[in-house]
């Protein structure tokens, strides 16, 4: 079984943003949301790092547990997907998500924030596949293609890397002997194996 | 009857308490499972993911490794049958839970590679301050106090206040007159006394009713009115829950105006604790009481302070981000939720004594005027003080076989 996953190698990215504007202008994403942005930690200091995050597609998702009125769901290779149309906005799935991925197109108006946008893993939603209407609520869905999301494979240091996680990790993995050093991947244990549930 | 009543109404809520408690610890699973994109028994979503598409995308993911082993990306992908939307062959409907135990499953191969859970802020290139954060692991601990400790609580603290009401009525039956109707009047509030009354009422009825559609209507109303139409009740509710805290809040403030210094906690005020305010014996007088006795104070207080509680941390909700950042807004909606239940409770409290709890108590927030009688069995003391103000005009009205007016110590 694949199961897509991200993952952001730090020692890599170099905040050229890259995947924030592809991302954007491949789902026409509206003005004020970013589906993906790249954060610094430790700026201007030693050990600076940068990293580019967006939905994880966790396991054990939080969203989907939060989610009043059951609108996001997951599939079997591990996106996390979303209807527009069952969405009120009530925004408690950001305040669940370790990674802030909801996204608003209002920040209030009295409260109502308007339909949840968030990464699909270019997967699109529960429209059918390449349809206009999907198209219209969430973007392109290059999965139903046959590729992975536009963000990793525009990234031009190969630092942000989509696709099974399998072959994600041993990526990783050889990269981290080849240099010697490695700090990680970061949001995995949160997003991948932080569940205290038991099955 | 009322007692009989009682009994039906206890039966009922040991029930459901029963069942809550029994939710709380044999409940589903809180875990998440993939469901394939299945929202309201519609049709699955066509992402791709039968094994075709999986080795597609699997290729496609070889081809991020190093240049010198994964070679020159093909001209064109090698999975062209894939595209234009075409469903591919499901796997056979695997087992949920067994696809998450597969993803959890190489968390030992991947061990060497996590980091630790921890609170990470950075800076970002957006004029977004949320964005900073890059990962908050407390999220978790939100989502247990809301799916559970709040939403399991809400049912424990409702059904169980309840339920202690109910076997009140059961057992002890309404509070009566002891000396019956008198047949003439004394105002117990005015007009406008009750006006606001009835408008915080009435708000935090509406307000009550469509938080608990938002906590409770997926458990309740979504599987037999399906996500569509639960979807449009959840935002109309929505729109309510935050319309009616306008004349709520109003109304709370006018009442600090009109009735805070009547509620000014006193000596008579313990005296009234002490005895139970006469809640569980009819034997002896009820004690002494000016305006407001204690257990009303209790509930002026409990909405002055729980009522501003939850507008403050309503409004907080309303403008996110506003003034909190993401931790705050997390405690904002877990107190606004986990209060406005309690609130829910008490108020079930005051609806039941103000109404089949006590013969004659409605009348005093209805038309404003209560018994003679009643208002010398339960306000004693504030009887005295406006037959005082009236020059003793009412003195000399029909009380029949009244007991002494109560001495005070201290007064």
């Amino acid at each position: 079984m694949a199961r897509m996953k991200f993952l952001c190698d730090a020692e890599r990215c170099i905040e050229c943003n890259a995947c924030t504007t592809i991302c954007k202008n491949e789902h026409e994403v509206p003005w004020g949301m970013q589906r993906r942005r790249v954060i610094t930690l430790d700026d201007g200091e030693p050990g600076e790092k940068s990293l580019s995050v967006a939905c994880m597609h966790c396991t054990d998702a939080p969203c989907i547990a939060v989610c009043p009125v059951d609108c996001i769901y997951q599939t079997d290779i591990g996106v996390v997907l979303h209807s527009k149309d069952i969405c009120i906005g009530c925004g408690y799935c950001f305040y669940a998500c370790p990674f802030g991925a909801p996204q608003y197109p209002q920040a209030s108006n009295f409260g109502s924030r308007g339909k949840m946008d968030k990464c699909t893993f270019c997967a699109g939603g529960p429209e059918p596949d390449g349809s206009e209407a999907e198209y219209y609520n969430y973007g392109q869905n290059r999965i139903a293609e046959g590729k992975l999301p536009l963000c990793a494979e525009v990234c031009s240091t190969r630092s942000l890397l989509a696709g099974d996680g399998e072959i994600l990790s041993e990526i990783y993995r050889e990269r981290v002997v080849n240099r010697g050093y490695g700090t990680g991947a970061w949001g995995w244990g949160t997003a991948y194996y932080d569940t205290e549930a038991e099955i | 009857m009322a007692r009989i009543s009682g009994l039906i109404a206890a039966v009922v809520l040991a029930v459901l308490l029963g069942w809550t408690v029994y939710a709380t610890w044999f409940g589903a699973p809180n875990v998440v499972l993939p469901t394939g994109g299945v929202i309201d028994r519609g049709p699955e979503d066509t992402v791709p993911s039968g094994p075709d598409a999986q080795q597609a995308l699997r290729d496609r993911t070889e081809l991020q490794r190093w240049r010198g082993v994964s070679g020159p990306a093909p001209d064109e992908p090698a999975d062209t049958a894939l595209a234009g939307g075409q469903q591919l062959p499901s796997d056979g409907d695997p087992d949920p839970a067994q696809i998450v135990q597969g993803w959890l499953a190489d968390r030992e191969a991947n061990f060497e590679i996590l980091r630790d859970r921890e609170f990470l802020r950075g800076v970002v290139n957006l004029p977004d301050p949320r964005g900073e954060v890059l990962q908050q692991p407390q999220g978790r601990d939100w989502r247990r106090l809301h799916n559970n400790e709040v939403t399991y609580g809400g049912g424990w603290i409702i059904f169980g206040f309840s339920l202690l009401l109910a076997l009140l009525l059961a057992i002890r039956g309404r509070i009566p007159l002891k000396e019956g109707f008198s047949g003439r009047k004394v105002e117990r509030f005015n007009a406008l006394e009750r006006a606001n009354h009835w408008v915080v009422a009435v708000s935090f009825l509406l307000i009550a009713i469509t938080g608990l559609v938002l906590l409770y209507g997926q458990i309740f109303l979504k599987p037999w009115m399906g996500a569509g139409a639960y979807s449009g009740l959840a935002e109309v509710s929505a729109y309510v829950h935050m319309a009616f805290m306008v004349p709520f809040t109003i109304g709370v403030l006018l009442m600090i105006v009109l009735w805070l210094r009547q509620n000014l906690p006193s000596k008579v005020d313990w005296i009234w604790l002490k005895r139970g305010g006469g809640f569980f014996s009819d034997e002896g007088p009820s004690p002494p009481a000016r305006r407001f006795n204690a257990g009303q104070k209790l509930i002026f207080w409990a909405v002055v302070l729980g009522g501003g509680l939850l507008i403050v941390s309503g409004i907080s909700l309303m403008f996110p981000f506003f003034w909190l950042d993401i931790q705050g807004m997390q405690w904002a909606q877990t107190i606004h939720a986990a209060l406005g239940l309690i609130m829910i409770a008490v108020i079930i409290g005051h609806i039941y004594i103000g109404t089949v709890g006590m013969v004659g108590a409605f009348d005093a927030m209805w038309s404003g005027k209560v018994d003679y009688n009643w208002m010398e069995e339960h306000h004693d003391l504030y009887l005295r003080q406006i037959e005082g103000e009236r020059g003793g005009e009412g003195t000399h009205g029909p009380r029949r076989g009244g007991h002494e007016p109560h001495a005070v110590p201290g007064e």
